[in-house]
């Protein structure tokens, strides 16, 4: 028996698909709070190596997302460039100083590879749980934190939009591959153009849906009751106290180590804000 | 009966709009009724269901003179979500009503909003499944089932509610005949409990049956009113307005004005069996009723061998297609919703890869085949032509296809130019693509498959949400293809169409071809395609149920020159 989720199909059995909404919820946020506090280059590195372990331990499916991998390409190329040609971190070397002040030093790279690190933590922590969870899931777990309603539903339809969006993107390059487009071959530029035709439709289709959404949910009576009903019941499990529990630590311990002991630091520079 | 809704004097216009979308409507609507709103696409139909659920003006901008009345209160000095209490509505395209990702979360999420006890809400979801028929899809994903399906489901989640006056705008436009059937009987039910109901519809055959009284708007207005028979014995009138009269209701006019009859005339085919046989009507069975092959036939371009495909999430969809289309074939691929259709031409276009078996295009298999190389010769127009439309105006957007084969400017200009008039939106090349309307659209999506010239052209639901006029002249247009030479494949659930425009029909069920002949051939197989949950258009019904099954007639045309009145 396989259960949809945000990203893809995936079978009951799999031990996070199993979890309470709750720790799902938690984890997701834990994943990405951490990412945000740590600023060190080595456990990112550990970080990212946990988190592929947990793909392999936990038997969550990779297979159909490959999609997100040019994601991550573009992102960090975008983090990259920003850094290289916008920030001032100070180093033993400065290789380029640009006209406009900023210069690059080989402080400058290794904090970009960490951003890129950061992003990547969050990006794959983030697929981690969405490809083993549903809408249920974020909306029943906000409810769990005791999050208002509006924020779980808001999160759930923002997840699962960008699921559809990548849908609409397939079928709108399907129809631009039947109509002779190839975004394999050409220059570079040329490639970049047809994805901006690609998203010039995209958008028109994602204002369409929301405009349509809104509608969709106010008929449904969003609101209409002082107190919400659910129709499901989820029981939390002693596991799934515990690995909440050990979340919420985790994060804690992040906290404590980058700010009282200033262990998850950058080594050597704090960024400000200019 | 008293009334729930009352309109007074109303008139709209959104804030962008240049017209006014409806122009002093009045209407009153009594508790229980059962009213259908028919009218030519634009005429203010959606809009006027916008108003009477309150979105409009709550959650619409624009200019609003006059009143609605809901059940006494005026919907201005009331708050939206008291009236979706009393009024519930069904929109045109199930696919963006869908707020979570499973059936069973789709109707209970507006029993959650509204407070309903978890008790009496699992009850409800159940109970409404199964009236809706979707109890097996209740952990699906709702966006991945077949249009069909979607529509139930989106329907269901607001009968869950079980709301006083029930809205629905076009909700069985994209459903097989059957489902088509069962919605209306399943509309008939909530009537019979006392609800009122409130449907926008373009199938006036299943409408006279149900509907207690009829509205006809036109450009923003109510032009006729009144019962079903009223309205729609004025077949001259809504035909003019772009509205098809039931069958057996322009069958019995032909033959009125053929006979001079007087007298009302039939509405359903029950009535017109019966106005039949009180006119002593006789079948002339003409020696061989055929239709005169329009097109060229030639070899064999399109084969599917033992083709098979399952979905990621284990659903079979095709199972074991062995299918062989002719050069030159005007075919038509029908089936229930969810049997396969829309599958098995995206295997054709190479957008699917069959799981097991070959599909050869032109005698090469497709595994060994690029889409792009496919689609220089197969054209395919989606369902839905904004996953169709990228371009910012007309012109561009016919001329993309023609830049990738690289053809110089003067011949683009050139094709384009034809192709704009073919589908009658010339003079509209620099408009912007995202402004048309939806009938606009989707002649543009075809036109811009079309423009590339493939050898074969496939269209899914060409005229899903058209109306009379606009589906006539999309199914002109792959008419006139055809009678080129070109080999047109259409995937529809319009059986008028199927019956008046193809020559071979293939008809799907659970993913397995069933039936498989030349369209009069496959219409007289009555049990197989019952069993296919098929049903041939109205006039091919009264037919064989005249003459015992011995003859299939196609068209109202067909039908009147079969039948005799009294000693004529």
């Amino acid at each position: 028996m396989s259960q949809k989720t945000f990203f893809t199909y995936i079978k009951s059995d799999s031990p996070l698909v199993r979890l309470h909404p709750l720790p799902k919820v938690a984890l997701l946020l834990a994943i990405n709070f951490v990412a945000l506090i740590i600023e060190a280059p080595i456990p990112f590195v550990l970080l990212i190596i946990l988190i592929a372990l947990c793909f392999k331990l936990l038997r969550v499916p990779v297979i159909g997302l490959e999609k997100f991998v040019i994601v991550v390409i573009i992102a960090s190329q975008a983090v990259l460039i920003s850094y290289l040609l916008g920030s001032s971190i100070p180093g033993e070397h400065v290789y380029i100083t640009y006209p406009w002040g900023t210069y690059v030093s080989e402080m400058t790279l290794l904090y970009a590879v960490t951003m890129i690190m950061r992003y990547t933590t969050m990006l794959l922590g983030s697929t981690l749980v969405l490809v083993t969870t549903s809408d249920r899931d974020i909306v029943y777990g906000a409810a769990a934190l005791k999050l208002p309603y509006t924020l779980g539903l808001m999160m759930s339809l923002a997840f699962r939009t960008a699921t559809i969006f990548a849908e609409d993107f397939i079928k709108v390059r399907d129809a631009m591959i039947l109509r002779g487009a190839s975004f394999h071959e050409g220059p570079l530029l040329e490639r970049a153009k047809k994805y901006t035709n690609v998203f010039t439709s995209m958008i028109v289709i994602a204002l369409r849906r929301l405009m349509d959404i809104a509608y969709a949910i106010q008929a449904k009576g969003f609101g209409s009751a002082p107190k919400r009903t659910y129709y499901r019941e989820y029981s939390l499990k002693i596991s799934d106290v515990v690995i909440t529990a050990l979340l919420i630590a985790s994060v804690l311990s992040a906290y404590f180590l980058r700010y009282s002991m200033g262990i998850l630091a950058f080594p050597g520079w704090m960024p400000t804000i200019q | 009966m008293d009334e729930v809704i009352r309109v007074r004097d109303l008139w709209w216009r959104y804030e962008l709009g240049q017209d006014w979308a409806l122009k002093g409507i009045d209407l009153t609507v009594r508790r229980g009724e059962f009213l259908v709103i028919v009218g030519p696409s634009g005429a203010g139909k959606s809009t006027l269901c916008l108003t009477l659920c309150g979105m409009i003006p709550h959650f619409s901008r624009g200019y609003y003179k006059g009143e609605v009345m809901i059940i006494g209160r005026e919907t201005r000095k009331m708050k939206l979500s008291e009236i979706t209490r009393k009024v519930g509505i069904v929109f045109q395209d199930p696919d963006t009503q869908f707020v979570t990702m499973s059936v069973e979360d789709e109707i209970a999420f507006p029993l959650e909003n509204h407070g309903v006890p978890r008790q009496e809400m699992i009850e409800r979801v159940k109970r409404t499944m199964e009236i809706t028929r979707i109890i097996e899809l209740k952990d699906k994903y709702p966006h991945e089932l077949s249009g069909g399906q979607k529509q139930r489901v989106a329907i269901a989640s607001i009968l869950a509610l079980e709301p006083e006056i029930i809205i629905l705008d076009e909700p069985t436009s994209d459903l097989d005949p059957v489902g088509k059937s069962e919605v209306f009987s399943m509309l008939a039910e909530l009537k019979r409990a006392g609800r009122t109901i409130i449907l926008v519809e373009h199938n006036t055959e299943e409408a006279a049956k149900y509907a207690d009284r009829v509205v006809m708007l036109r450009d923003g207005k109510i032009i006729m009113e009144g019962p079903p028979r009223k309205v729609f014995e004025e077949v001259e009138s809504i035909k003019s307005a772009g509205v098809y009269p039931p069958q057996v209701t322009e069958l019995a006019y032909t033959l009125s004005t053929r006979y001079g009859v007087r007298g009302e005339l039939p509405i359903t085919l029950e009535e017109c069996l019966e106005w039949l046989r009180e006119l002593n009507a006789r079948i002339v069975t003409p020696n061989r009723l055929e239709r005169s092959p329009t097109g060229v036939k030639g070899e064999s371009i399109i084969s599917l061998k033992d083709v098979s495909y399952s979905y990621p999430d284990g659903t079979a969809a095709l199972r074991d297609v062995t299918l062989e289309f002719a050069r030159g074939e005007f075919t038509a691929i029908i089936g229930q919703n969810g049997s396969g259709k829309t599958t098995l031409v995206k295997h054709i276009v190479g957008l699917l890869r069959p799981t097991v078996g070959e599909v050869r295009i032109f005698g090469k298999k497709t595994s060994e085949m690029s889409i792009k190389e496919i689609a220089t010769k197969v054209g395919y127009v989606y369902q839905n032509p904004d996953h169709q439309l990228f371009c910012q105006t007309v012109y561009e957007e016919c001329a993309y296809g023609l830049r990738n084969l690289g053809l110089s400017e003067p011949e683009i200009r050139r094709r384009v130019s034809e192709i704009l008039g073919r589908v009658g939106l010339q003079g509209l090349e620099k408009v912007d693509t995202f402004l048309l309307g939806k009938g606009q659209r989707q002649r543009l999506a075809i036109a811009s498959t079309l423009v590339m010239n493939p050898e074969v052209i496939i269209v899914d639901e060409p005229t899903t949400g058209q109306d009379m006029s606009q589906s006539t002249s999309i199914m002109e247009l792959l008419a006139s293809l055809h009678r080129e030479g070109r080999t047109v494949l259409i995937v529809t659930h319009n059986m008028h169409l199927v019956a008046e425009y193809a020559e071979r029909v293939v008809v799907m069920q659970a993913g397995r071809v069933v039936l498989d002949g030349d369209v009069r051939t496959v219409f007289s197989q009555v049990e197989k395609l019952r069993e296919a949950l098929i049903t041939p258009p109205q006039i091919t019904q009264l037919g064989q149920l005249l003459s015992g099954d011995s003859v299939t007639p196609l068209t109202v045309e067909e039908m009147a020159d079969m039948i005799r009145l009294g000693d004529a």
